[in-house]
């Protein structure tokens, strides 16, 4: 989170409950590398894929019991409401990428469409996924397993935002609140137009 | 989660009338296909004049199931065993999405919306609570 210094919004929502803030954006973009992740289904996701629509990376694993459906049900909701706010080609496309592809390879997939019929779920060699994890600069790690064979894998609970040119634009924070977090995206996307359509 | 420490620390029922403890709202989201890892949530009331001290979880139809807490800290969400959890006399603890949870592992079927799981938890007084928790599909929280 070192390159994140700006808080893009303070939102000052007329509720009680303290404003919460569902994202940052980074004081410059970053370019991602190349990297080649895919899934069960024959489907792939390479750093061509982020390019010509706004994407939303997630890391995780699917034996996660609380904090992944958690976020990928909020996300699920967000998008949904992105979509009442920005033209369809502008909402963006949610990737769910497993960072432990020894249990997740098979239904890494079916996992992330569970969620939504339209959302990418993938995973790959252990290199391909550090390499997008290094460039977000995300983290995660895998614990030792316990007696049961069981294993803990922690990692970052932001989700990256990529634009179009397929640069590394924002973070998403939780909780991931709907309408904030879709209110957050659509003012994201006012600015990148500002900026790449002068 | 620092939020569910809190309640459990902090948040009192008004005096419960009937000397028990109470379940509400107890809920499993419905897992996708295939998981073996999903989490059952719920909201305990202490109605005892005596501190409430849960010590493990047990799970129909589950290979395990573990008193489990989502911590996220500077930034990285992990995972932490509740070696117990206390509630004080008329405190109310919630379970709840992103904080404290049942993690419900090797489920023996599928489940489908509807249906429901039945969770004991074991208490230090050697009681064992049952939680019926419903399986409900849909978007966790209403936001």
């Amino acid at each position: 989170m070192r390159r994140i210094a700006g808080l893009l919004a303070l939102w000052l929502v007329a509720t009680p409950v303290a404003a919460q803030v569902q994202g940052v954006e980074l004081d410059d973009p970053v370019a991602l590398p190349a990297f080649e992740l895919s899934n069960a289904d024959g489907a792939t996701f390479t750093q061509d894929d982020l390019v010509g629509q706004w994407t939303l990376v997630m890391f995780g694993f699917t034996t996660c019991p609380d904090v992944c459906p958690f976020t990928l049900s909020n996300l699920e909701h967000a998008v949904s409401e992105a979509a009442l706010r920005m033209r369809p080609d502008n909402v963006p496309k949610m990737v769910f990428v497993s960072v432990d592809p020894a249990r997740d390879a098979e239904t890494v997939a079916k996992y992330a469409s569970f969620f939504h019929p339209d959302f990418l779920g993938v995973t790959g060699p252990r290199e391909e996924i550090d390499r997008l994890v290094e460039a977000t600069d995300s983290f995660y790690r895998l614990l030792p397993p316990k007696p049961d064979g069981y294993y803990e894998v922690q990692h970052s609970s932001a989700v990256s935002v990529v634009d179009p040119q397929g640069q590394l634009r924002a973070k998403l924070q939780p909780p991931f609140d709907a309408g904030l977090t879709a209110e957050f995206l659509a003012r994201l996307q006012i600015a990148y137009r500002r900026e790449t359509m002068p | 989660m620092i939020r569910a420490a809190f309640l459990a620390l902090a948040l009192s029922a008004p005096a419960a009338s009937a000397e028990s403890v109470e379940i509400a709202d107890a809920f499993v989201p419905l897992p996708p296909p295939g998981a073996h890892a999903h989490a059952a949530y719920f909201t305990l009331t202490n109605g005892t004049d005596d501190a409430l001290v849960l010590l493990a979880a047990e799970a129909e139809g589950y290979a395990m199931a573990h008193l489990h807490e989502t911590l996220e800290q500077d930034g990285i969400a992990r995972m932490a065993m509740l070696a117990q959890v206390e509630v004080p006399p008329g405190g109310t603890l919630s379970f709840e999405p992103g904080g404290m949870h049942v993690m419900l592992m090797g489920p023996d079927q599928d489940l489908s919306a509807g249906e429901t799981v039945t969770v004991h938890l074991v208490t230090a007084s050697g009681n064992r609570v049952p939680v019926v928790a419903e399986v409900r599909d849909g978007r966790l929280l209403p936001n």
